[in-house]
C-alpha cells in the first residue's frame, strides 16, 4: 500500500512554505506553497473518508445493492401480476433483508479482515442537519419521479445518459479521487450508461419476452432500468473483487503485540 | 515584531512537528481510530508513533484507550475537545502566516 502523503515530504513543505514574504508581490508567488501545505492537511483529512473503501467492500456493498434491485426487476417482470414480487410489500421486504444481510455481512469482514491488517476507524456522527437534508432531496425526488414518470418513461434514454453521468461523476468525486486506476471504472459507468441509452427499444423487449408483458408504468420503468442496473452492478462489482484482492494480497494481519 | 511574525510565533508548536500534524490529522477526521490505522496511514514507526502519541496525551490533545479486541491488545486514540479547537486554531493561523 502507497503512502502518498510521507512524513518526509510534509516536513519539507512546512519548511519550504514558512518563510516570511516580504511584499505583497512575493506573498502571491508564495500562493503555491500554501496550496502545497494546505493540500496534505486536506488530504490527510480526507484518508479516513476514502479508507471506507479500502478493501473494495463500499463498491462490492453498492453492486449488490444494484443486483438486489436486478433480482427483484427479473422476478417483477417474470412471474405473474398478482405473485409475492408483485405486491409492493415483497421487493420491500427482499431488499430489507438484503441490506440487514450486506450491514452485518460486511461489518463482520470489517472486523475479521480489515480491521486486523489496517486498523479500527469510527466515524464521526453525520449532523442531524446533514441527515435530514439527504431525507429531504431524497424524498422529493421519489416525490417528483412518481408524479412525473410518464414524462420521464417518454424520455428515458436522456434520463439514463444523465444518471450515467452523474452516477460517474458522484464515483470519481468519491472514490476515484484517491485511486488513480479507478478511474477507468468512473469512465466505464459513464460510456456504458451513453451505451445503453443509445440501444434500440427492440433490444430492451427481448428482456421481457417471454414474461407477462403488462401496461402499467411501473412494468415499464423496471423494463427501463434493467440494463442500466446489470451494467453499472457488474463494473461495480468488478472493481470492487479487484480491489479486495490487491488489499488481501498487499497486507498481512498485524501480529497480536503491534499495538 | 510584525503581525505575520507574531502569528508564525504564535503557532502551536506541538501540532506543528510534521509527525504530529499527520497523527493530529487523521484524528480530526474520524471519532476514534486505533494506533495499527495510524500506523498504516502514517507510515510512521511504531516508536516513533508512540512517542508523538504520548507528547500529544500529555498535553491534553489525544485521549488514549487501552482495550482488548477480543483477545488482542487495542489501542484507541481520539482527539480531546482541546485537541479539536487547537488543530482549528493551528489551520487558520497556517492560513494566515502564509
Amino acid at each position: 500500500m502507497t503512502n502518498p502523503v510521507g512524513g518526509a515530504n510534509l516536513l519539507a513543505l512546512t519548511s519550504s512554505a514558512l518563510t516570511i514574504p516580504a511584499s505583497p508581490a512575493l506573498a502571491r508567488e508564495r500562493e503555491p506553497a500554501m496550496q502545497q501545505i494546505q493540500t496534505p492537511i486536506q488530504a490527510l483529512l480526507n484518508r479516513p473518508r476514502n479508507y471506507n473503501n479500502i478493501d473494495g467492500t463500499g463498491e462490492i456493498s453498492a453492486g449488490l445493492i444494484l443486483l438486489g434491485f436486478l433480482f427483484a426487476f427479473w422476478m417483477q417482470i417474470h412471474t405473474a401480476l398478482h405473485s409475492f414480487w408483485n405486491r409492493s410489500f415483497g421487493s420491500i421486504l427482499c431488499m430489507l433483508a438484503l441490506c440487514l444481510a450486506l450491514h452485518y455481512g460486511m461489518k463482520a469482514f470489517k472486523q475479521k479482515i480489515t480491521f486486523p491488517r489496517t486498523g479500527f476507524v469510527r466515524y464521526r456522527a453525520k449532523s442531524i442537519w446533514y441527515v435530514l437534508a439527504t431525507a429531504g432531496t431524497t424524498a422529493a425526488t421519489v416525490v417528483l419521479i412518481s408524479r412525473n414518470l410518464r414524462h420521464l418513461l417518454d424520455a428515458a434514454s436522456a434520463i439514463g445518459f444523465l444518471y450515467g453521468f452523474f452516477l460517474a461523476v458522484c464515483y470519481g468525486y468519491g472514490i476515484a479521487r484517491s485511486v488513480p486506476w479507478k478511474w477507468r471504472v468512473a469512465s466505464a459507468i459513464f460510456l456504458s450508461g451513453t451505451v445503453v441509452a443509445l440501444l434500440p427499444a427492440a433490444v430492451l423487449q427481448t428482456l421481457v419476452a417471454g414474461s407477462s408483458a403488462r401496461n402499467d408504468l411501473g412494468f415499464k420503468l423496471i423494463v427501463a432500468l434493467f440494463p442500466y442496473f446489470l451494467v453499472w452492478s457488474t463494473l461495480l462489482l468488478l472493481s470492487g473483487f479487484i480491489s479486495l484482492v490487491l488489499y488481501l494480497r498487499d497486507t498481512r494481519a498485524s501480529a497480536p503485540d503491534a499495538q | 515584531m510584525n503581525s505575520q511574525m507574531q502569528t508564525l510565533a504564535d503557532l502551536d508548536r506541538l501540532i506543528h512537528e510534521p509527525g504530529r500534524l499527520m497523527i493530529v490529522s487523521l484524528l480530526y477526521a474520524v471519532d476514534q481510530a486505533d494506533f495499527l490505522y495510524l500506523q498504516h496511514e502514517s507510515g510512521i514507526n511504531k516508536g516513533t508513533l508512540s512517542s508523538h502519541i504520548s507528547k500529544l496525551e500529555d498535553a491534553g490533545y489525544v485521549e488514549v484507550l487501552k482495550t482488548y479486541r477480543g483477545k488482542v491488545p487495542q489501542t484507541l486514540l481520539s482527539l480531546t475537545k482541546l485537541g479539536r479547537q487547537s488543530f482549528k486554531e493551528y489551520r487558520k493561523k497556517l492560513r494566515k502566516a502564509l
